[in-house]
């Protein structure tokens, strides 16, 4: 019984088949267009070294979020394993691509380190709103308290 | 920018196949594959429609158009709003019309309505045309994009060949599932980018710049006029096309596609019961998002275009490819797939509807009525195959024809208007009115385009008119003389048997999905209001924008503003347009459906055995035909 109180391992479960593949090319009809254009602009922004530029970058992919807990709000479902997973993989990708250039001594990285961390940083913040609002601020912790799961 | 472009156009067809192979293993029912069970989600028709909707005006001529004719051309995109109100006033009738009578598609809908196979071939032309000659000028037009941006470094041709398979492979594997899956998501990304480039390019564009210099009498941002009583293209060159009775019936021929059968089929195959599907679809969708894009993004592309290039930008794809080449790279990049998935949405839309309509409402009714689904599928998968390949084919070797044909499609699909009327609002419209008016118009669009001067001056005289006289296009010229005809015609044919007929389907309108128009006054309120806003936005009123905001009126001196009176004029009107859409759209009720659908109705009553559906009219014909016998000699 104490899973119900977790936030649901498999969010899309209660959809046929047909149902979770509609859901998945909602989804993709948002995020095609704020992955490309997010990517884009973070490439203009890291090639002219404007800021403005990395900030629209982040605001795209903020905006991918919003989109995809809006489709989550409209179809009564929550974010899949997989949708979590390469979302953990594409940030932490991220992180280290940034990481590594900042390391080999890039002017880009350099010049763009606040607007860049500022992105990185705004990201998980908003996933925390998000888990807030929509769940409340103890079964949010909850669903992160790994340790609880190992008490006997 | 060719390799990082080539790599984005391969990546998005990649995007399509993916996601047709899914659709098919999700959906494997092969009656799906030609309406997708008429079940398709309520979201993807609201993202499919408005797409559709911004790619009637096709972006990038629009864009060319923009930065050459100034804000005069600009205003013609007030017509999203007039294709707004014409998918409220018929999407939910219509989808309510095939729910009830069982049918889907315009040529099935309106042939049991009336009763009439003329009708049917009447719209299966129509659809022929959207399918064939309008979509491979449009796959020209993408082919011509290509080139461009590609540097001319491939042959037109090739270009077109090898777009067609891009766009083939999704169609033939997904079906029209799977096309609209695609087809949303095309539509957001053109959106987007778009939007990116209007606001990213700002720095490479100087739109500002180019806004700011639009000063009052600048004549790229005024109309130049009601109309001018001048021949017409090519004969008596008007000084200026754009003038408001040239923007209002040209928005008449945008409005078009709303009720054009590949969209009527994509609202008939729409799961859209107890949902305000409709009503978002034209007032967020088409009226809010598509405009707002050519509203607030083509403008500033245009004007940045020409700030850049130093005077109006001339006509022609290589002028407008070279100065975006010129832009940033990854600039560039974005506005070509902008620009380019909204053609290849259109495209692959106006395809699969051909393909689907052609074996559901030719193949299945007439010729083979006992196939099975997996047949119906074989058979759609053949005639998409049949269909791009004579539109690559069309699109490379013949160009002219080609043009020649689809610059009638669309003001000819607004000649189906009254039968529309007829079929979801007015009972009294009769068969023979429908057609005659039909007819009427269709001279008049055919005589008023290319198509029909190059005709009759190759085979008798040179007419003394050219292309859209005083001003006005085929559009308005057609549906003038095509409503004066219906009402003519249905004086005398409004009663009868044929008319008990017509009002089963409007009895069950009428007992199960009034309108909410209120009461005499607020009913008075809402017509009047639109008409008002369609003689000011986009009618002879429209003139008054050319000024208003700028020129004063108690003071001599001119008001200073950071963009031209005709701008400011149209946003206005733009966003006035959108509350009177949502006016109508959710509190008449004209686009919320309601939960529980009128019980069936059987228009086409099933034939005795031994019967042919084959109407008497062309049987004796074809008899007349058989029987003729060569004279005997004596």
């Amino acid at each position: 019984m104490r899973a119900d109180r977790h936030i649901a391992a498999s969010p899309t479960r209660h959809l046929d088949p047909a149902a979770r593949f509609g859901r998945h090319a909602f989804v993709m009809t948002v995020w095609l267009p704020a992955g490309i254009s997010g990517l884009l602009l973070l490439a203009i922004g890291y090639r002219l070294l404007m800021p403005g530029y990395v900030a629209a970058g982040f605001a795209a992919l903020l905006a991918g979020f919003a989109g995809h807990v809006l489709i989550n709000v409209l179809q009564g479902t929550h974010f899949s394993t997989r949708e979590v997973a390469l979302w953990l993989v594409s940030y932490g990708m991220g992180i280290a691509y940034f990481l590594m250039m900042l390391l080999a001594g890039s002017v880009a990285p350099r010049a763009l380190f606040l607007p860049t961390v500022l992105g990185l940083v705004s990201i998980p913040i908003a996933v925390g709103l998000y888990l807030v609002i929509r769940y409340g601020v103890r079964r949010a912790f909850e669903s992160f308290d790994v340790i609880s799961n190992f008490r006997v | 920018m060719t390799e990082l472009l080539v790599a984005g156009w391969l990546a998005l067809a990649a995007y399509a196949v993916y996601l047709a192979a899914l659709t098919i293993r999700h959906h494997p029912d092969p009656g799906d594959y030609l309406d997708a069970g008429g079940r398709l989600p309520g979201w993807s028709f609201c993202f499919a429609a408005a797409g559709i909707a911004l790619a009637a005006l096709i972006p990038y001529a629009h864009l060319q158009f923009a930065a050459h004719f100034g804000l005069a051309y600009q205003h013609v995109a007030l017509g999203l709003v007039v294709a707004a109100l014409v998918a409220t006033l018929f999407h939910k009738r219509l989808w309510l019309a095939a729910r009830i009578t069982g049918s889907r598609g315009l040529a099935n809908l309106l042939g049991l309505h009336y009763r009439s196979v003329a009708v049917r071939i009447t719209i299966w032309c129509l659809t022929l045309l959207f399918t064939l000659p309008f979509a491979a000028r449009l796959l020209g037009h993408l082919g011509d994009l290509a080139v461009a941006a590609l540097g001319h470094d491939v042959e037109r041709a090739t270009a077109i060949w090898v777009l067609a398979l891009m766009l083939f492979l999704p169609a033939v594997i997904g079906g029209w599932r799977g096309m609209v899956y695609g087809i949303t998501a095309q539509t957001t990304l053109g959106v987007v980018l778009l939007a990116m480039v209007a606001v990213a390019g700002a720095v490479h564009l100087d739109w500002a710049a180019g806004l700011l210099a639009s000063e009052p009498g600048n004549p790229a941002s005024l109309i130049p006029g009601v109309m001018q009583y001048s021949g017409g293209i090519g004969a008596g060159e008007p000084s200026a096309v754009w003038t408001t009775l040239g923007i209002f019936s040209f928005t008449l021929a945008i409005a078009a596609i709303m009720i054009s059968p590949a969209v009527v089929l994509l609202v008939t195959s729409t799961e859209a019961g107890g949902q305000r599907t409709f009503a978002f679809t034209s007032v967020w969708m088409i009226a809010g998002a598509a405009m707002a894009a050519l509203m607030l993004v083509t403008p500033l592309l245009a004007a940045g275009l020409v700030a850049t290039q130093g005077s109006a930008l001339p006509l022609g794809y290589s002028a407008l490819a070279s100065v975006l080449i010129g832009l940033d790279p990854l600039l560039s990049v974005a506005l070509f797939l902008g620009v380019g998935v909204t053609l290849q949405l259109f495209i692959a839309l106006l395809a699969q509807s051909g393909a689907s309509l052609l074996v559901m409402e030719v193949l299945d009714r007439y010729v083979l009525p006992d196939l099975s689904a997996r047949g119906r599928r074989f058979a759609g998968r053949m005639a998409v195959t049949v269909i791009f390949v004579m539109m690559a084919l069309l699109a490379s070797t013949l160009p002219v024809m080609t043009a020649a044909l689809a610059s009638v499609t669309l003001p000819l699909a607004i000649q189906a208007l009254p039968a529309l009327l007829g079929l979801c609002w007015v009972r009294w419209i009769s068969r023979s009115a429908v057609l005659t008016g039909i007819i009427v118009g269709s001279l008049l669009v055919i005589f008023t385009e290319p198509l029909g001067l190059i005709i009759f001056s190759a085979l008798f005289v040179e007419l003394p008119w050219g292309r859209w006289p005083w001003t006005i296009h085929s559009a308005l010229w057609g549906l003038t003389f095509n409503v004066a005809a219906v009402l003519l015609v249905s004086i005398f044919t409004r009663g009868g048997e044929e008319r008990l007929h017509r009002d089963r389907l409007h009895d069950r309108f009428r007992a199960h999905h009034a309108q909410d128009f209120g009461g005499p006054a607020a009913r008075g309120a809402k017509w009047s209001l639109t008409l008002l806003w369609a003689f000011f936005a986009i009618g002879p009123g429209a003139i008054i924008g050319n000024t208003i905001f700028s020129r004063g009126v108690i003071q001599a001196q001119d008001a200073t503003l950071a963009m031209p009176s005709l701008y400011v004029w149209q946003i206005t009107f733009w966003l006035i347009g959108v509350f009177i859409v949502w006016w109508l759209a959710y509190q008449a009720r004209l686009g919320v459906v309601e939960t529980k659908v009128a019980p069936p109705l059987d228009l086409d009553p099933p034939l005795p055995a031994f019967h042919s559906r084959v109407p008497a009219w062309i049987a004796t014909s074809l008899q007349r035909f058989a029987d003729i016998r060569p004279a005997r000699s004596p």
